[in-house]
């Protein structure tokens, strides 16, 4: 009120300083309250996120499932998730079938609005790696010694890992290519698992496939959050046809879930109760189930980019370590003494133009 | 009765031939039957049995209840000359050893001392009054034991007017005239500062999976213990077609980092790697200051992300620790970062929580109009930011709550034998909680899914983790601080190893449904004429019988 009092006197800009300063002070009353709370703490509970998306079917008629995987894989990537943190189990290459009339894409839509394929999409399993086996032991870590680095779920007890899956399901089952299938039980125990060994911090499932609501009924694992495409005994249905392709694009779920992911933005503060809600029952047809008694959290509250983002904690470095200076090694060449200290040798080092980084040239200058 | 007992005389003479081959077919049919009872069923039994070692449970369960307890000696110097008004010095020792007994709670971590109390040699007396440094006190009190802890109380002098932490695991401490219980306060509290008895707590809780919902920093900032890190220094040059950057970070590292890796080295492995990336900088927009650019708090996290993409190893599976300096472009620098109330912060630089650590590393402005400039960073500013980040990361650093409390420092980034001992002592702790969690999952596990074939390696792998969990128990609560860790290492590499194993999931996807599918187009076919022949068998014998007896 004071700063006011001084503004007063140019009273042209009366009004906008009031405000400025009002919101000013209001700002910074806030802000210090806020850090006094946090102080001790870090604004979310996991220091790292990792995403498992797995399409389970194989074959041209299963293009859906195809770009359905790699709608979310270009939602997680683009909001933040490094590749080495994606684990993308893909059973068939839709993008290089002979059959695909746009070759080295993967279309949501058959407008060609969003190519889900992209530019650089890094495969961990692919075609008949796809099994029950390896997800299972992609979830539970339990896999040969040399499996590399890109294909393990390395996850600790500060992880938030988004688990999405898509394929052919039926009540209690995934189907994995032609030849397995992942039941429930089979899941519930690979994130009971995960969670003795502390592989996560929250986990959040998501399913897309017919009765995919089966699939979570039977975890008891705590800090999941799960959702799925549809009840028990309901299908999960397509969302359109598109002529070029003679097969179905894509599923309705999902769909609308890249409809919502696309507008999502890093560091925003879209919550899980939102994006539960982007898919009523007039768009999918088939009923979306969520479930949320095991996780701990509010879900208006929990933000979206704890599971599809990587918004990490940082924490500003105030003190620094006093370390003498040692010029023995880096003595000639330390910065600033140059001209003082060189030797012959060096002198003439610093005397020869340094070498200029510039572009290749787009045209090889002897064809000029 | 009647009947059977007339009609087989009357078949006998034509029917002599047709019963004995009869009886042999049937004799066949029932040693068949036998056959498969006797080799087949526990054949069968025998080689579908889901294959499995015997683990020590009760052990593994005796150990997850089991308290640990590590002992620590604790020796009082009574160097501060005649100014024991109504001190003393056994009161002290009593007082002392009830005051640290008392603060142990109810946790199944329990630490133990050993209070010593004595009066100061008249050499000591006369070298503390007449030293000039605190340094050169120091050896004079050093010990090596990991876990034994000298505190001196000296008189004020010049050069010890406050609480001082010397390297060798001893604290000065000048008397400032207070009675036995507000000594004892401060002499417990620079204690508990320099064992971080709050930090092992934490590590120990965090292990057992006792976690608050609101983790800590503490908790949440530094990596859990590994066998080996990857450390990767990236040189960010944005634009080297503006600036020749250059950094001599192997000279860097060997001068400043590697008295901070050698120490360190024999508990765990550092691989150390450098990279110099061009054309890529950081992400997110700086807004613009006065005469320089800057980034929030809260645009960090978004600064990191486009980086990822170009670090870490592909090769090996150990936590990396990534240590960048970037250099801003000319457009956009001088770049600095604002904390929270607003102001400049002096470093630059910022971490981010078991991942690695960023500092914006601003050049000087170019006076002369030379095209290309070439630029040679300097290691020393590098590296102080690089050594906070990495004794942070590693849960090095310890937070002395002794507002007055002086560390000592020797210039150089070697760990004190102090902060080897707390941290030692921290990942020791660390270590046996979660091997032993581990080793309780696994049992838990074997009882819950029925199909988990446990092979002798893994048997072996168990047993050997269940010995170094003992030894390390022993250790510890004998003061070998050292001996603990090592042990709680092959605890836990053990123990890892026998929960991850590949062959634990080899039978995992089998449901029983399924083993019906498998069995009944199999035996089926061969069972239905087994049976059916042994019981016409059995029958046919039967009526034999019967008939020899009448």
């Amino acid at each position: 009120m004071v700063d006011t009092g001084e503004n007063n006197n140019m009273k042209t800009t009366f009004i906008f300083n009031l405000i400025c300063v009002f919101s000013l002070f209001c700002s910074q009353v806030g802000s210090t309250n806020h850090d006094e709370q946090v102080k001790e703490f870090f604004k979310s509970g996991h220091t790292n996120n990792w995403a498992v998306l797995v399409d389970a079917s194989r074959f041209w008629f299963n293009y859906r499932h195809h770009a359905n995987v790699l709608s979310l894989y270009r939602s997680v990537k683009r909001l933040g998730i490094p590749d080495s943190q994606i684990i993308l189990m893909v059973a068939d290459d839709m993008a290089c079938n002979p059959r695909n009339p746009r070759p080295a894409t993967v279309f949501n839509n058959q407008n060609q609005h969003i190519n889900v394929y992209g530019d650089d999409v890094e495969v961990d399993y692919r075609g008949y790696e796809v099994t029950v086996e390896n997800f299972i032991r992609v979830l539970t870590g339990r896999l040969p010694e040399s499996t590399p680095r890109s294909k393990r779920l390395l996850s600790d007890e500060r992880s938030n890992i988004l688990v999405y899956m898509t394929g052919h399901g039926g009540d209690g089952f995934l189907k994995f290519q032609d030849a397995e299938e992942v039941s429930n039980v089979e899941l519930a125990d690979a994130f009971e698992q995960m969670w003795q060994k502390q592989r996560y911090h929250e986990l959040f499932f998501m399913i897309d496939t017919c009765q995919a609501e089966s699939m979570f009924q039977k975890f008891y694992s705590p800090n999941i959050l799960a959702v799925a495409s549809s009840r028990v005994g309901e299908d999960s249905l397509s969302h359109h046809v598109d002529p070029a392709l003679g097969v179905y694009v894509i599923d309705r779920y999902t769909y609308y879930a890249l409809e919502f992911l696309e507008n999502v933005k890093r560091g925003s503060k879209k919550t899980m109760a939102q994006f539960f809600k982007v898919c009523p029952k007039h768009l999918c047809i088939s009923t979306v189930s969520t479930r949320t008694d095991l996780f701990p959290r509010d879900v208006s509250h929990t933000l979206l980019t704890d599971f599809f983002g990587s918004v990490r904690n940082v924490e500003l470095i105030t003190e620094t370590s006093s370390l003498s200076k040692i010029n023995t090694s880096s003595s000639t060449n330390s910065a600033g003494k140059e001209e003082t200290t060189c030797s012959k040798d060096s002198c003439k080092d610093t005397d020869k133009k340094p070498e200029k980084f510039s572009y290749p040239d787009q045209i090889p200058r002897v064809l000029i | 009765m009647s009947t059977s007992s007339v009609c087989p005389p009357l078949e006998k003479e034509n029917d002599i031939e047709p019963i004995k081959e009869k009886n042999i077919q049937h004799t066949a049919a029932l040693c068949f039957g036998l056959f498969f009872i006797v080799v087949g069923l526990p054949l069968w039994w025998k080689t579908t049995m889901v294959y499995r070692v015997s683990l020590p449970y009760s052990d593994i369960q005796h150990l997850s209840e089991k308290q640990i307890e590590y002992l620590t000696d604790v020796n009082v110097v009574w160097a501060a000359g005649e100014k024991k008004n109504n001190l003393d010095l056994s009161a002290l020792a009593t007082r002392l050893k009830k005051v640290l007994d008392d603060q142990r709670g109810f946790s199944t971590l329990l630490a133990t001392y050993r209070v010593a109390v004595r009066e100061g040699a008249v050499e000591e007396t006369i070298a503390i009054q007449n030293a000039r440094k605190v340094s050169d006190l120091s050896p004079l009190f050093s010990t090596s034991h990991l876990n034994s802890y000298t505190m001196v109380i000296t008189s004020t002098t010049e050069v010890l007017v406050q609480p001082v932490i010397a390297p060798f695991n001893n604290i000065f401490l000048p008397y400032n005239g207070a009675d036995a219980p507000a000594l004892t306060d401060q002499i417990v509290q620079l204690l508990k500062d320099v064992m971080r008895s709050t930090s092992v707590v934490k590590m120990y809780d965090v292990a057992r999976k006792q976690t608050a919902q609101r983790p800590d920093k503490d908790t949440m900032r530094s990596f859990r213990y590994h066998a080996g890190f990857d450390v990767t220094f990236t040189l960010m040059v944005p634009e080297p077609d503006e600036i020749s950057v250059h950094w001599d970070i192997e000279a860097g590292v060997k001068d400043y980092l590697d008295p901070l890796f050698t120490s360190l080295e024999e508990y765990t492995k550092f691989t150390v790697t450098s990279q110099v990336l061009y054309f890529v900088s950081l992400g997110g927009k700086p807004k613009k200051g006065e005469n320089f650019f800057y980034y929030e708090e809260r645009d960090l996290p978004q600064v990191i992300n486009p980086l990822e993409s170009k670090l870490g190893s592909h090769a090996s599976n150990n936590p990396g620790l990534n240590l960048i300096a970037c250099i801003p472009t000319k457009n956009k620098s001088p770049l600095h970062i604002k904390d929270s109330t607003g102001s400049l912060l002096k470093s630059d630089a910022f971490l981010s929580p078991r991942w690695g650590g960023v500092m914006i590393y601003n050049l000087e402005k170019n006076k002369s109009n030379q095209t290309l400039e070439t630029v040679q960073l300097d290691m020393h500013k590098l590296m102080e930011v690089f050594a906070a980040q990495i004794r942070l990361l590693l849960n090095i650093q310890a937070q002395i709550s002794t507002s007055e409390a002086v560390v000592l420092t020797g210039g150089t980034s070697r760990l004190h034998q102090w902060e080897v001992a707390g941290w030692l002592r921290c990942r020791c702790v660390e270590n046996l909680a979660t091997s032993t969690s581990t080793l309780n999952s696994l049992a838990q596990l074997l009882e819950e899914i029925g199909n988990i074939v446990i092979n002798d390696e893994i048997g072996k792998e168990v047993e050997s983790a269940v010995a170094s969990i003992k030894s390390s128990h022993n250790h510890l609560a004998y003061g070998n601080l050292r001996e603990a860790f090592l042990a709680s290492r092959d605890a836990l590499r053990a123990s890892e190893l026998a929960f991850f194993h590949p062959s634990l999931l080899e039978l995992l996807y089998f449901p029983e449904d399924q083993k019906f599918a498998i069995y009944i187009p199999l035996f089926l076919p061969i069972s239905i004429p087994v049976v059916t022949s042994t019981v016409q068998a059995i029958k046919w014998f039967r009526k034999l019988r019967k008939a020899k007896e009448d």
